[in-house]
């Protein structure tokens, strides 16, 4: 499946919404359904705060397939440069005091797909591509990059 | 849409139960009463997300926002029964080195030792 966004945050619901019934129309399982709709919704939060996308002038494009080791996402936005998997995590620090109340969603991000690439597109857009896995707990594999 | 219940509000601790999808849009709908409910009362938090369907990265922000804000009046916060894929994001994002999770509220009174 294809979809566009043009409002961001906004739409991300409705996008996720789309997105649970093509994925229940394929019988991925629900616990996996909602690692896609949390990756989505992490990566597009971050494409909107971190490329500095506009409400309403921005396009995000998602696709969605399915591969037999599991879901293939491709997130493509018009923001300025981001690569989401080499961009240094916070510090988590050793105690709740410490602990910042942000940056957790690339932390998530990397822990629940594989497969990460990461590419700036000649046209201006960030264009990444990873794979939620229908099977077995996911883990951080190495990504790739390229301009 | 997401909702916030009171599940009791006594003088030892606050309990709250949080129900639906904790995306932006659900963040926004119930912060300002979460804090109000938990962080304001300077007691310990029982924080019940058995019904929370979907927890995203904001969402987990917003909880440590007020457990720290409850740390600094040495009141302590636990999170009760996730479900398993919320449990395995908050795992992700490690919430749960500083933010105990539990299954059972008997077992949050006795972290919190104000069983």
């Amino acid at each position: 499946m294809r979809a566009q966004l043009s409002d961001g945050l906004r739409e991300v619901r409705r996008l996720n919404e789309s997105v649970a019934r093509f994925l229940q129309d394929h019988q991925v399982p629900a616990d996996r359904l909602h690692d896609v709709q949390l990756v989505l919704e992490e990566l597009i939060t971050n494409a909107a705060r971190h490329g500095g996308l506009e409400a309403g002038r921005a396009r995000i494009v998602v696709e969605i397939g399915l591969e037999a080791d599991g879901v293939r996402l491709g997130v493509e936005d018009d923001g300025r440069e981001f690569d989401p998997m080499s961009t240094a995590l916070p510090a988590l620090g050793t105690t709740l005091e410490d602990r910042p109340s942000g940056g957790h969603g690339l932390r998530i991000v990397r822990r629940l797909v594989t497969g990460t690439t990461y590419r700036r597109l000649p046209a201006g857009r960030n264009r990444i591509e990873a794979i939620v896995p229908l099977a077995g707990p996911p883990s951080h594999s190495p990504s790739s990059s390229s301009r | 849409m997401a909702e916030l219940w009171v599940v009791e509000s006594g003088e030892r601790y606050s309990h709250v139960a949080m129900i639906g999808r904790l995306d932006t849009e659900g963040i926004d709908s119930i912060e300002t009463t979460f804090a109000a409910h938990t962080a304001a009362r300077r007691l310990p938090a029982i924080v019940d997300i058995t019904s929370v369907t979907f927890l995203a990265s904001l969402g987990m922000g917003m909880l440590v926002r007020v457990a720290k804000s409850l740390k600094q009046h040495q009141a302590g916060m636990v999170l009760v029964g996730p479900s398993e894929p919320v449990e395995r994001a908050l795992r992700a994002a490690k919430i749960d080195e500083v933010i105990p999770i539990v299954r059972r509220r008997d077992e949050a009174l006795g972290v919190l030792e104000v069983a």
